[in-house]
């Protein structure tokens, strides 16, 4: 395995702890979306998937929380 | 990535070959014992076909024949081969728990065959990948792309290094951008550098859309205007960044080959300046043919010297004192010169006698003189040729001072001397030109120099390109911040601008920390790779700087160049100005320290690590070499083991011995009796010997120690 997950994956964490907490649990929300984001780029690599999708949606999803936390009145 | 066993059906020597590697976390060497022309090379190449395909193979294949030398054709015209790996892949996975590993083993069968015919083509190989769970063995679709996953080729000779060969990332041969690119492609890989850019533009490509999205929501108002301005700056942002990348590496390229063409100017001046060289040949040798006219015309004026009558004036020396005499004799009596004929005729023109009597005709006694003086002229004309000789011998006698032959001999002989030494001495010349010229390869040092030009000003070219976009990307990054602020302010004020807000939020920290990661994984990782690199290099060599060690420490360097350092930190060039034990070391102290601080679990096979080392630097690369890996398989002859057995006793889960039946019976004590040529296996370990492995030298060192 070229590409050692828990390395990369601890290096972002310790680069998450620098992201402003928008809202609470919304940097945990941030790790959750690269911890995604890497490991559909690691699975696109070995078979080709729609990972821009897959990275849109995760990142949409995140918005939601985020929009949610803020103030839910203003949501479509 | 841990190797458990691999087997190897027809692969060249490997006819049938098992073999188990250690997993043992503690003992975590294999080593392959085998003497030379035993099978590790043969090994190593069956490991990177198995798992990194035609490829990799010497040559890439090409005309590279895989079926046993000596295959009969009464076994089949075409020859099955087979390479079988079993291998156990950590990964990471998310669970609800966090994230835990997770140990995955594979099984991955490679296939081919060959006609037996003198060409020994064959078909691509056909790889099969099985995941060996508890319940089954699982076929896996695709299964290149794991592989390439797995191992990528760029990594290929991090894992599997041939010792011998260990040098690719320093080697002389390879320009410099080659092996910057190796090593920067070797970094990039383990580190997850490309996974990291990739996601950086997936994320990117993601914001985009939510803007897009914001300028939406505010069709024809100021939202909808900084939005498309936005996403132009994103766009021309990708654009100059493709382009500074570009101009980056142009800048890079010209660099090299302006550096690359100075080299060359400058050794071929060191050699000599072929076209001066000819200049002054050509000009020798005009000089040349300058000398040769003068010195044929000194011969022509020293032949002439032997038909001179100044030679026979002075030969005649003796005897022409007598003759002068007589001619001083008849000067005295004004018969010299002979002038009397004129004088005669005048008188007769003039009518008048030299004693002043009239010659006039008619006048008295005129007749009688006038008949006398014509009488006078005839008898005068004809003694005149005899008296002419004589003037000509009196006067020329005057001239003619007595040696001046001898003279004139010796300075017409000097002269042409003087000119055969010269004319020596210039050919000499010519030829130690020619002999020059001869030695020099033909550079046309000017065409040099004209290219260097060129590549200089691209090189020019390219870097005030960069910097003109740098500074655009400047401007740009800091309109995209004012838009930013704008845009998201705007936002706050429309109705469903607080989702897309949130949105633009979420990528824009997702790319920040994944750039983040991406700059840190640059400059950190890359400095503990090199830190540890040096601190392994230092130790294998056995050099302290402390104590005056000519090699005080090496680094990669931010453009990923693998440097060593001397002392007063004088570069040293790894390829040249290092030992072959140093080379091998620099190279696997690069290999491990990679592998180390990616923290990737990776096998390190290695074909005679030790080869060119001995005594210290022997066991240091060895235990430095076990210490750093996480899984370590060592080829090693009996010579490279010897010394280093107390170090096998400790660090060796597996120890396998092959030999070459055909050793026998001149390295061989016993006959392994074998059909066919092949490697032979036993478990035989670094300190024992078996009926099969039993070698010749072996044997008398044990009849020594039994004495």
């Amino acid at each position: 395995m070229p590409l050692n997950d828990k390395k990369v994956i601890s290096i972002i964490l310790q680069q998450c702890a620098g992201v402003e907490n928008r809202c609470e649990g919304y940097r945990n929300e941030i790790i959750n979306v690269i911890s995604s984001i890497i490991e559909y780029e690691r699975g696109h690599r070995v078979q080709a998937t729609n990972v821009q999708q897959k990275i849109n949606d995760k990142c949409n999803a995140a918005a939601r929380f985020l929009a949610q936390r803020r103030g839910p009145s203003d949501l479509e | 990535m841990k190797l458990i066993r691999a087997e190897f059906e027809n692969f060249r020597f490997l006819r049938d070959l098992n073999l188990e590697f250690s997993t043992d976390h503690v003992r975590k060497l294999t080593v392959i014992r085998a003497a030379n022309e035993s099978g590790k090379t043969t090994l190593l190449h069956g490991l990177q076909w198995a798992l990194y395909g035609d490829d990799a193979l010497p040559g890439k294949g090409e005309d590279f024949r895989l079926h046993p030398i000596d295959w009969q054709a009464a076994d089949g015209r075409r020859v099955p081969i087979t390479a079988t790996v079993e291998f156990e892949v950590t990964t990471m996975r998310r669970s609800a728990s966090g994230m835990r590993e997770q140990h995955t083993r594979y099984r991955l069968i490679r296939s081919t065959f060959e006609e037996i015919d003198s060409t020994a083509r064959r078909p691509r190989s056909v790889v099969r990948l099985f995941a060996l769970g508890d319940t089954g063995t699982t076929p896996i679709d695709a299964p290149e792309a794991l592989l390439t996953d797995e191992l990528p080729p760029e990594l290929r000779e991090v894992f599997f290094t041939d010792g011998d060969r260990a040098l690719s990332f320093i080697e002389a041969d390879a320009k410099q951008s080659t092996k910057r690119d190796r090593v920067q492609r070797a970094i990039r890989s383990l580190l997850g550098l490309e996974v990291l850019k990739e996601a950086i533009k997936h994320v990117r490509i993601a914001a985009a859309e939510v803007n897009k999205h914001a300028r939406q929501i505010d069709a024809s108002g100021e939202l909808n205007v900084i939005a498309t301005r936005l996403e132009a700056i994103e766009k021309d942002s990708v654009e100059f960044e493709g382009a500074l990348d570009d101009a980056k590496q142009q800048f890079a390229a010209f660099e090299e080959k302006a550096n690359d063409t100075e080299k060359k100017i400058a050794t071929a001046l060191q050699r000599g300046d072929k076209e001066k060289l000819r200049k002054d040949l050509e000009q020798t040798k005009r000089r040349l043919k300058q000398l040769d006219e003068q010195l044929a015309a000194a011969n022509k004026e020293h032949s002439a010297l032997f038909r001179s009558q100044a030679l026979a004036h002075d030969l005649l020396a003796p005897v022409l004192v007598g003759a002068y005499a007589m001619l001083d004799e008849l000067r005295e009596q004004g018969r010299i010169p002979n002038t009397t004929i004129p004088v005669l005729q005048d008188r007769l023109a003039e009518e008048t006698c030299i004693c002043g009597e009239s010659l006039r005709p008619g006048t008295a006694d005129c007749d009688r003189r006038r008949e006398h003086i014509e009488r006078l002229i005839r008898d005068s004309q004809s003694a005149d040729e005899l008296q002419e000789t004589i003037t000509a011998l009196y006067y020329e006698a005057r001239l003619q001072a007595g040696g001046q032959w001898l003279a004139d001999y010796r300075a017409v002989l000097a002269k042409r001397d003087e000119l055969q030494t010269l004319r020596d001495d210039t050919g000499r010349e010519y030829r130690a030109l020619e002999q020059q010229v001869d030695a020099i390869p033909d550079t046309d040092i000017q065409g040099l120099r004209e290219t260097l030009r060129g590549y200089r000003d691209q090189r020019d070219r390219f870097m005030a390109k960069g910097v003109t976009i740098e500074t655009k990307l400047v401007g740009l990054k800091r309109e995209r911040e004012e838009l930013t602020v704008k845009r998201d302010q705007l936002l706050r004020e429309q109705k469903k601008g607080a989702r897309i807000l949130a949105e633009l939020d979420v990528t824009q920290d997702v790319i920040g920390v994944l750039e983040r990661s991406y700059e840190y994984i640059t400059k950190e990782e890359l400095k503990k790779v090199s830190d540890l690199m040096n601190a392994i290099f230092l130790e294998m060599i056995g050099a302290d700087p402390e104590q005056g060690a000519i090699i005080r420490r090496a680094e990669v360097s931010a453009e990923f160049d693998i440097l060593v350092y001397g002392p007063n930190d004088r570069p040293l060039n790894p390829d040249r100005d290092l030992n072959g034990a140093s080379r091998r070391a620099l190279t696997l102290a690069f290999i491990l320290a990679l592998t180390k601080v990616s923290e990737v679990e990776a096998p390190n096979v290695i074909d005679t690590p030790l080869g060119m080392t001995s005594g210290y630097v022997k066991r240091a690369m060895l235990r430095t070499a076990i210490r750093e890996s996480s899984q370590l398989v060592l080829f090693l002859t009996h010579d490279e083991i010897a010394g280093c057995e107390s170090i096998l006793d400790e660090a060796a889960g597996v120890i396998i011995t092959l030999t070459n039946p055909a050793h026998y019976p001149k390295q061989l004590v016993n006959d392994p009796l074998a059909v066919a040529r092949k490697a032979l296996r036993c478990d035989c370990d670094h300190r024992h010997d078996c009926q099969l492995c039993l070698r010749r030298t072996d044997a008398q060192v044990l009849a020594d120690l039994n004495r």
